[in-house]
């Protein structure tokens, strides 16, 4: 099923360049597949062309970029290279877009076409962001077939997507020790990551509540509340504070982590009900609280403790983190404003965060 | 007994907290910068503005009394806080400064000086304390200063490149800063500054020559000239640096430039008709392939 060979999986003998002339590589496939496509379109049909005609021809390409990908994959051994990230997305959207303008398909049908192509991008060459795609659309299948079952589906779909995504939450953690599964051990961390969020992210009021608006017409008006609500509000306190403290106890990086990210959606969806605090307010009080709590970590973990600490751990340096550090700082503090040309040298308005308008 | 056992155990909570720490920081000064614009005519604000005060003098001396003696060379950071609460400092006091000019315009028009002294605050921070944010920061004040955003988003979004002055600013400002990594590398003082400096010179020098390209139509071939060999100084830094990321900026850029001067020769300059539709369809597909070779083959002469 997979592509390459195992001693070559095995001995790291892949075609997997850094990470810069990877996206370099993608750029540029994207590139020669979409414009191949135009000329091809070009040359064709320059008379009339029709819908049908379009069709065909994506399908074509589809087939063109497959062939493509495994030559590049089998013989020239590309992995992770951009080159193959690209043939795979291209041919998926090639496919994808021929069959729709063919004709109609529905969204069931397109989350099954999607899932079985995602799954076997997956298997066969161990992409990551495939196997994100199968997963989410393995999510979809559920809710497109679920929602057909009438009113009562509506209602617990929260439930369904819920329940379905623990189960593969914990199948899919218990999938890494299977010896077949060797050589997709990044997909499955993806995937953990995907169906953690997913879990949270059904049972959260903020969801809930409006998506059940949106799509359903459940009809409830601003400062309504909404039926188990008070469930909602225990998934939404709960589930980060479960991922973190499940994280920290098994020394588990990738729970801890997940469990932090939505610790922000968290307190996002709690401030977006309750508090009528103004959001600079609260933007102080939750940096002050943060530094705080930090400087306690800091000043706990001085000698390490229960196995943890807050300092490197020899020979795990990472050599570009500072650079990228110092463009993220540059990116999001400042943002000083450029002056009007007519103004130059002795223009720009407040530097520094927060001042703006001009003087 | 167990002592080895528990060493390759221990779990570093290093990025957690340095994340934590940052978005804190980012948090409490975006905050307090709001909010002090927001209750300007209410007492409260005398209040907020000296906490704002009191969180930059703190913060400076805290680093003072804890920082290590000052070097040319990188200096390591005494402790993890520390980065941050130089961060805080160094922001909280240009909030500080920003607010006194806003209210009560202290530092009248003259100059610029509400954005020169900012900057001139955070290059000194920046080289005394040893910190590349805050140095990122000052770049980014010293182009706001000379009237050009160019913090990572807004270069290309903020900026009106169909200005002359402002092109020609970012153009000399792009060679400043390159000139001034070089300076840090060959006299050692702050080697390590290099890339930062390095890395905004290259996108401001590029973007700025390529908005030329197209304003100033008379010189364009000379323009197109001057990329290319910029082009090549950073093809042979990359080489030097064994830089991948310089590597990919400059291929992509000339690779801009060039397809816009074919374009431009192809309809603008021989006129060609739906032939010329092909023809460009064959040239992009034809040089994209060109550089795939050309990037697997840097791949493997910079990895050695």
């Amino acid at each position: 099923m997979i592509a390459y060979s195992q001693a070559d999986m095995d001995n790291q003998k892949l075609y997997s360049p850094n990470i810069f002339i990877r996206i370099g590589l993608f750029i540029l496939t994207v590139i020669i597949t979409g414009f191949s496509l135009g000329l091809f379109s070009l040359v064709v049909f320059s008379a009339d062309g029709g819908e049908n005609a379009f069709a065909v021809t994506c399908i074509f390409f589809a087939i063109l970029t497959y062939v493509a990908l495994e030559v590049m994959v089998t013989s020239k051994k590309h992995f992770n290279s951009g080159v193959d990230d690209a043939l795979m997305w291209m041919t998926a959207i090639f496919f994808l877009s021929g069959l729709n303008i063919m004709s109609t398909f529905s969204m069931l049908a397109n989350s099954v076409i999607c899932f079985l192509l995602a799954m076997f991008f997956a298997a066969r060459f161990r992409a990551v962001a495939m196997s994100a795609v199968a997963g989410i659309s393995l999510l979809a299948i559920f809710f497109f077939t679920y929602i057909r079952m009438g009113e009562m589906a509506k209602l617990t779909m929260p439930f369904l997507i819920l329940i379905a995504s623990a189960i593969l939450y914990f199948t899919v953690t218990a999938a890494k020790k299977i010896t077949l599964l060797k050589y997709h051990l990044s997909c499955l961390v993806v995937l953990r990551i995907l169906f953690l969020i997913t879990i949270f992210i059904s049972g959260n009021y903020f969801i809930v509540r409006e998506a059940g608006n949106e799509f359903f017409d459940a009809g409830l008006i601003p400062g309504q509340a909404m039926p188990f609500g008070w469930l909602f509000w225990t998934f939404t306190y709960g589930f980060p504070l479960l991922y973190i403290v499940a994280g920290t106890m098994r020394k588990d990086r990738l729970l801890l982590r997940v469990g932090l990210l939505l610790l922000i959606a968290m307190v996002l969806t709690v401030r977006y009900y309750h508090f009528g605090l103004p959001i600079e307010t609260f933007m102080v009080l939750a940096g002050g609280g943060l530094i705080a709590f930090c400087v306690f970590l800091m000043r706990y973990l001085k000698q390490p403790r229960h196995g943890f600490t807050f300092k490197e751990i020899e020979g795990q340096k990472d050599e570009d983190a500072p650079h990228l550090e110092a463009l993220i700082i540059a990116g999001t503090f400042a943002a000083p404003q450029a002056a009007s040309p007519a103004t130059q040298f002795g223009g720009g308005s407040g530097g520094g965060a927060g001042a703006s308008g001009e003087f | 007994m167990e002592q080895p056992l528990q060493q390759p155990s221990l779990f570093s909570l290093k990025w957690e907290i340095r994340t934590m720490l940052y978005a804190g920081v980012l948090l409490l000064t975006t905050g307090l910068g709001v909010l002090v614009y927001k209750n300007i005519d209410t007492i409260g604000h005398q209040a907020i503005l000296a906490f704002i005060a009191l969180l930059g003098i703190g913060s400076y001396y805290y680093c003072l009394k804890h920082k290590t003696p000052f070097t040319t060379e990188k200096a390591e950071s005494p402790n993890m806080a520390y980065d941050y609460i130089l961060l805080l400092g160094s922001l909280s006091m240009i909030t500080f400064i920003g607010y006194l000019q806003f209210q009560y315009n202290v530092f009248g028009n003259r100059f610029g000086l509400v954005t020169f002294i900012p900057m001139v605050i955070l290059f000194f921070t920046a080289y005394y304390f040893d910190h590349l944010g805050i140095l990122s920061l000052a770049i980014t004040n010293l182009a706001a200063w000379a009237g050009i955003a160019a913090t990572p988003q807004t270069l290309f979004t903020q900026n009106d490149f169909s200005s002359g002055i402002l092109i020609l600013t970012a153009i000399v400002l792009g060679i400043l800063l390159i000139i001034m990594g070089i300076f840090s590398r060959k006299k050692n003082i702050k080697a390590h500054f290099d890339f930062t400096y390095t890395n905004f010179g290259l996108h401001l020098l590029f973007v700025g020559c390529f908005a030329a390209m197209f304003e100033f139509e008379p010189i364009q071939l000379l323009v197109f000239a001057a990329i290319i060999a910029i082009g090549y100084y950073f093809f042979l830094e990359a080489k030097r640096r064994k830089s991948f990321y310089i590597l990919l900026m400059t291929t992509l850029y000339c690779y801009v430039a060039i397809s816009a001067e074919v374009m431009y020769l192809l309809f603008n300059f021989l006129r060609a008709d739906v032939g010329g539709v092909y023809l460009s369809f064959m040239y992009y597909i034809v040089s994209s392939v060109l550089l795939v070779i050309f990037l697997i083959r840097m791949n493997k002469n910079l990895k050695s």
